[in-house]
């Protein structure tokens, strides 16, 4: 089987899914995985840019699936980290241009040559989310700690155990405010997990520098490696790896222990 | 959870706590495909019900929703008393209900 297929998802846009996925990706490169990417956000793609990618670009995800390119021609490799790749998704076609079925083969054909494939899922629950999820072994649920997010990720997290094959699901609280929450105005990790009941793989408190790493093109685990933001998607990578690593609140409520060994995730 | 709950009472009035109950009762709203204002009217025809047998029940019945892993139920708690029943009800052989653990969980409540 080769790879570890892991779709990045979140249900409402701008949590912070893209970022998490390079972010991710970097981690686990430097940990000496083989990486590949996979932005499914078909028509509005941006992992390419998050990535500092976007110049590189000469064939998409559609080329692969529509026949016009070898899958290994799209591939993007990221120079500055061993065996990192991206496939970009198409900017000028429409999501429907690509079926679950194809993103399950185009995936089964990377499987060999990664150890993690990591898909960057669109915002919603239609085609785009379906897309990203038909391949999955694991998901991650990206959200952060307000009430559209978390409404919606409980959302993805429904359809997600609806589905007919069992899919491991766990959660990522990111843009946590650790002063916010101590002062009771943001809810804390607790509160989130209390109503989602799910495992959680980690905490990403806020940074503003994840926001100029992404002006310079360059993820902020790439950029600053010791920056609170990178330690935590280290953490979480080597989490996915299967490293049992308490996840450390950074509001201080305390440290939580992870979870996730009845799912299975720990492989 | 108690270590936390000891957190969460210091911010009892906070916007956190004001988000995490609205939270949670739009997720009971949009998993169980009731509507708050159904939820409520349902509990509110409960409480009559438990007021008719039970007259004394006005203040400490309880009708709550609870969370357990990712599914709702509604949990309801009936002090019975001695004297606190209508004494033409008083028929009832088993002993009752301590403690909201012991009744088995609504299954319409999904």
């Amino acid at each position: 089987m080769g790879a570890r297929v892991i779709t990045i998802t979140s249900g409402k846009g701008g949590v912070g899914k893209t970022t998490s996925t390079a972010n991710l990706a970097v981690a686990l490169a430097q940990l000496g995985k083989r990486v590949v990417c996979v932005d499914a956000d078909i028509g509005l793609r941006n992992l390419d840019v998050v990535m500092g990618l976007e110049n590189r670009i000469v064939y998409d995800l559609v080329d692969v699936v529509e026949g016009r390119c070898g899958l290994r021609q799209a591939l993007v490799r990221d120079k500055r980290v061993p065996q990192l790749y991206l496939l970009p998704a198409s900017q000028t076609h429409d999501k429907t241009a690509v079926s679950p079925q194809d993103m399950v083969t185009l995936t089964n054909q990377l499987r060999a040559d990664y150890d993690v494939v990591l898909i960057d899922s669109p915002a919603g629950i239609e085609w785009g989310f379906r897309n990203a999820l038909a391949p999955a072994d694991e998901v991650i649920v990206v959200t952060n700690p307000e009430i559209p997010a978390v409404r919606d990720a409980d959302r993805i997290i429904g359809v997600i155990e609806a589905e007919e094959r069992s899919i491991a699901v766990s959660v990522v609280i990111n843009r946590a405010k650790p002063d916010m929450i101590r002062r009771g105005e943001m809810m804390s990790v607790a509160d989130v997990l209390e109503v989602l009941a799910v495992t959680l793989l980690g905490i990403v408190p806020e940074d503003r520098r994840v926001t100029t790493a992404s002006n310079n093109g360059a993820p902020l685990t790439l950029a600053d490696r010791h920056a609170p933001v990178s330690r935590a998607f280290v953490e979480i990578a080597r989490r996915l790896l299967g490293e049992e690593i308490p996840i450390r609140d950074p509001a201080g409520e305390g440290v939580w222990l992870r979870m996730a060994r009845r799912l299975g995730l720990g492989r | 959870m108690s270590f936390f709950d000891r957190f969460r009472g210091r911010r009892a009035s906070r916007s956190a706590q004001v988000a995490k109950e609205r939270l949670k009762l739009l997720l009971v709203a949009d998993r169980s495909s009731l509507s708050p204002e159904k939820l409520r009217a349902m509990q509110e025809e409960i409480l009559q019900v438990i007021r008719r047998y039970i007259p004394s029940a006005e203040l400490d019945v309880q009708v709550s929703i609870e969370q357990r892993e990712r599914k709702h139920y509604l949990v309801a708690n009936i002090p019975l008393e001695q004297g606190s029943v209508a004494p033409e009800y008083l028929d009832v052989t088993q002993p009752h209900h301590s403690s909201p653990s012991d009744i088995p969980p609504a299954e319409d409540e999904e």
